[in-house]
């Protein structure tokens, strides 16, 4: 009899330990997995892992504050700063555009945005490499970001030298290894059809939502008109729920 | 009568009058650049007061007291990309900025020749943009620049990017004759690779062809293409064929050659048919479990219609009722919905169907067995009677209440709100499509602004020019907004509007010398009396937020809203007049 309750006794300490591991596995795996994916002889991988997560954060701000990261006119919707992209502040007038080089400012925007944790994520990087031995030369250059077609590019012109006895591995500069990190978003699509609905907004002071989703059937075109005559747009791709949205005023009726 | 229509007239010009005089009253003047919250520069080119222009100082941008059309450096002209080969309309020269390769030419309607749109086929794609645009978008895909100037509109291009010619290829490989569907060019390249012997192109012909001698056969498998909406037919090895038809299934011929449907899906037939359309409302989709279930493989044409769901009202965020109808609406059909209704109408939904063409207004409030309908066309209702005015007095129109335009797309409801304060109205109408009802709903302006200028029937029943009805009122004879505007009841500019509703009339009578205080009446005896009062009441209510009436979610005003004033006339002429004004 004793040695039954012994052997329940284990059982359950054994299940209690098993039960914390996976407790502390699941509280700690994000920081585990960050901490491994860090600790790579791969720079372009370094550099992935660490710029990602800010890069993803920031394009997804400026795509819901219609290409700002911090509009200085913009509309309060759903407690989000929606940045005007065309605007009067007259009635029966049509709209002035604000940005009529969108994707450009947006690239632009992008950058300023991530630039500071770009350096900071050279200089791990640097710290990284010289900690397991290396001699590491790094001379920092540009940074540029592009918006393409079903993704977004950070490209660095920096130069890294990696030396370790004999061995010399060179990345960036004229080297065809120029390092950069790629994100999977339609960022450029979106602003492309927000262009067309923009031309609308400033000659007839309305878009079609329906002709858009028409044309594009991934996506998703939403207009709510607010109270004092801003628009609010969202554009929605439907396949992996990327938002877009903008402000514009035009043509408003006498109410306002 | 003609003096209070005159009084009422002069009253509305004086309100626009007023408004005109305190638009003008600060002088306003065209900032280049507008000061945002923080102080920094903000938005390009608005008329406010010098005070709100950003940099004017410095000397950065420029602000002078006129209007922005009136000055040089706000002239909105066509920005052209270089780069990327946009083109945006209405942009200030300053805005466009050249050296992130912007060009600026003074059309603002971007009709220049940069800016001319053609089609941009893409490999299997293709897009409806400048050439600029087009020769960027080949140089990121790698491709050969392929630029239509001759395709004009977006469809016709978009349908030219899908429509190479296809066949099969036939080739010998590992000892094997096969055969894979393909375009000539793609059959072409397999020729170069040495794995592959004996191979031939033969256009229009599907792989599964008795007259090729390919392994490839007739199946009952099915799949979904990568941008097409139908339901395809997959041979034995794994190339798609035509499209699915539980009645071709077995016959030869259908495997033969690439051919049109020869079955139409008519949204009941979806276990044996798969020639899905989008733009129709159906579309190619994996058949789960609690799915329609076709005869042959796993796929089906899916509906892509909606349901109008019970909580229609909480995707308005308003709690002013509850849809009890299951409607089914169509992909891509759009109706109206007015949120806030009161009264019996409650819980129906509310539906105003507009006929343009017919101007028959109806207002559908049928649900839940209420049964309420009233149709109003101008021909049968040219003047309102107390009962459909009270009905548009107490129901409709109501303080708070709005427009909304909903979209039922691929299975969804989007609600697009009007403009709010009913400055916007949502107009349905339905189409005839293949004999088969199709509803569009549109917002459009109310133009309610003339109605109180109107002195006929006639104009003001003109359903082309302006939304008012007649309101006849026991004799009152005034012109009244079909959807009465939402006002800003509390601020002046609503409070001018209802000011329209005062009016006054004249009571004469004859003094007596034997009494003290009380004339006989001589002109003016219904001035003043139950009757006139009412009709002035509802008057005040039908112009627009006036008078005592429930908001849109049923709660009454605080003020009393109309008041009787009757002023001691000037008994030396024998004249008394009363005063009647609502608030």
């Amino acid at each position: 009899m004793k040695e039954k309750r012994g052997q329940v006794t284990i059982f359950i300490i054994l299940a209690i330990v098993i039960v914390a591991v996976g407790v502390l596995v699941y509280l700690f795996y994000p920081k585990i997995q960050s901490s491994f994916s860090l600790n790579t002889d791969d720079p372009s991988t370094y550099l992935r892992n660490c710029i990602r997560g800010d890069l993803e954060g920031v394009v997804n701000d400026v795509s819901l504050r219609g290409g700002n990261l911090n509009p200085g006119d913009y509309f309060l919707y759903d407690d989000e700063k929606i940045s005007y992209l065309c605007y009067t502040n007259q009635n029966y007038r049509p709209c002035v555009m604000q940005y009529p080089l969108l994707e450009q400012h947006i690239s632009e925007e992008i950058k300023i945005n991530i630039i500071e944790n770009v350096d900071s994520c050279f200089d791990g990087l640097k710290e990284n490499f010289e900690n397991k031995g290396y001699e590491v030369k790094l001379k920092k250059g540009e940074t540029i970001v592009e918006l393409l077609p079903k993704r977004v590019i950070v490209k660095f012109e920096h130069e890294l030298s990696l030396k370790k006895g004999e061995n010399v591995l060179r990345y960036g500069g004229n080297d065809n290894r120029m390092i950069s990190v790629a994100l999977n978003n339609n960022l450029y699509e979106l602003i492309s059809i927000t262009n067309s609905i923009l031309n609308f907004e400033a000659t007839d002071g309305d878009a079609e939502v329906i002709t858009y989703m028409d044309y594009y059937r991934d996506l998703k075109v939403e207009k709510k008109k607010q109270s004092e005559g801003t628009t609010i747009y969202v554009l929605t791709d439907k396949n992996n729920g990327n938002k877009f949205q903008f402000a514009s005023r035009s043509y408003v009726l006498s109410s306002w | 009568m003609v003096k209070n229509k005159r009084i009422m007239i002069g009253m509305v010009f004086m309100i626009f009058l007023i408004g005109g005089i305190m638009a003008v009253g600060e002088v306003s003047f065209c900032c280049e650049r507008m000061k945002t919250v923080s102080g920094g520069a903000g938005l390009w080119c608005q008329n406010a007061p010098l005070e709100e222009c950003y940099g004017v100082g410095g000397g950065e941008f420029q602000a002078i007291p006129t209007s922005c059309e009136s000055t040089s450096y706000c002239k909105l002209g066509c920005c052209h990309n270089l780069n990327e080969g946009t083109c945006m309309k209405n942009t200030p020269q300053a805005n466009c900025n050249d050296e992130s390769g912007g060009v600026w030419s003074d059309d603002s309607t971007c009709d220049i020749p940069q800016c001319q749109l053609g089609c941009c086929v893409l490999g299997g794609q293709a897009a409806f943009v400048t050439k600029t645009r087009c020769n960027s978008l080949s140089a990121i895909y790698g491709l050969e620049i392929n630029y239509r100037e001759d395709i004009q509109n977006e469809a016709e291009c978009i349908s030219t990017a899908t429509s190479k010619k296809e066949g099969a290829c036939v080739f010998e490989r590992e000892y094997k004759l096969t055969c894979k569907k393909t375009t000539q060019k793609e059959c072409n390249e397999l020729k170069t690779n040495d794995e592959y012997s004996n191979v031939n192109f033969h256009e229009s012909f599907l792989c599964s062809s008795d007259k090729l001698g390919a392994d490839c056969g007739m199946s009952e498998k099915t799949t979904c293409v990568d941008g097409k909406d139908e339901v395809y037919f997959v041979d034995t090895c794994g190339n798609v064929a035509n499209v699915y038809d539980y009645d071709q299934r077995n016959n030869p011929l259908y495997w033969e050659e690439i051919q049109p449907s020869s079955c139409e899906f008519d949204g009941g037939n979806g276990k044996i048919c798969g020639n899905c359309d989008y733009l129709d409302g159906s579309t190619c989709k994996e058949s789960k479990i609690g799915d329609l279930r076709p005869a042959l493989g796993d796929y089906y044409c899916q509906d892509l219609g909606c349901e109008v769901p019970d909580d229609i009202f909480e995707l308005m965020h308003t709690p002013a009722g509850k849809v009890t109808t299951n409607k089914k609406i169509k992909h891509g059909e759009s109706f109206c919905v007015v949120a806030g209704t009161q009264g019996e109408l409650l819980d129906g939904v509310v539906e105003i169907y507009r006929d343009e063409e017919n101007a028959i207004t109806t207002i559908d409030g049928s649900s839940a067995g209420s049964g309420a309908k009233i149709t109003e066309g101008i021909t049968e209702v040219d003047v309102m009677g107390y009962d459909k005015l009270e009905l548009l007095r107490d129901k409709y129109n109501l303080p708070g209440s709005r427009h909304f335009r909903m979209i039922c797309y691929d299975g969804e409801i989007i609600v697009e709100p009007c403009a709010d304060y009913r400055e916007e109205v949502c107009i349905q109408s339905s189409m005839d499509e293949k004999g088969d009802e199709f509803l569009t709903a549109k917002c459009r302006i109310n133009q309610w602004q003339e109605c109180a200028t109107q002195t006929t029937v006639k104009n003001c029943n003109d359903r082309t020019k302006r939304d008012c009805i007649w309101f006849d009122g026991g004799g009152l004879g005034v012109c009244v907004p079909i959807y009465s505007p939402g006002l800003k009841f509390w601020e002046e500019s609503g409070e001018s509007v209802c000011m329209g509703a005062t009016l006054s009339c004249e009571r004469e009578y004859l003094k007596d010398i034997n009494t003290a205080f009380q004339g006989h009446l001589e002109k003016g005896s219904t001035c003043g009396d139950e009757k006139w009062k009412q009709a002035n009441k509802i008057y005040s209510m039908l112009l627009g937020d006036c008078g005592v009436k429930r908001n849109y979610l049923g709660y009454f005003g605080q003020d009393q809203g109309a008041t009787l004033e009757v002023e001691s006339g000037d008994w030396e002429h024998g004249t008394k007049v009363g005063n009647f004004g609502f608030g």
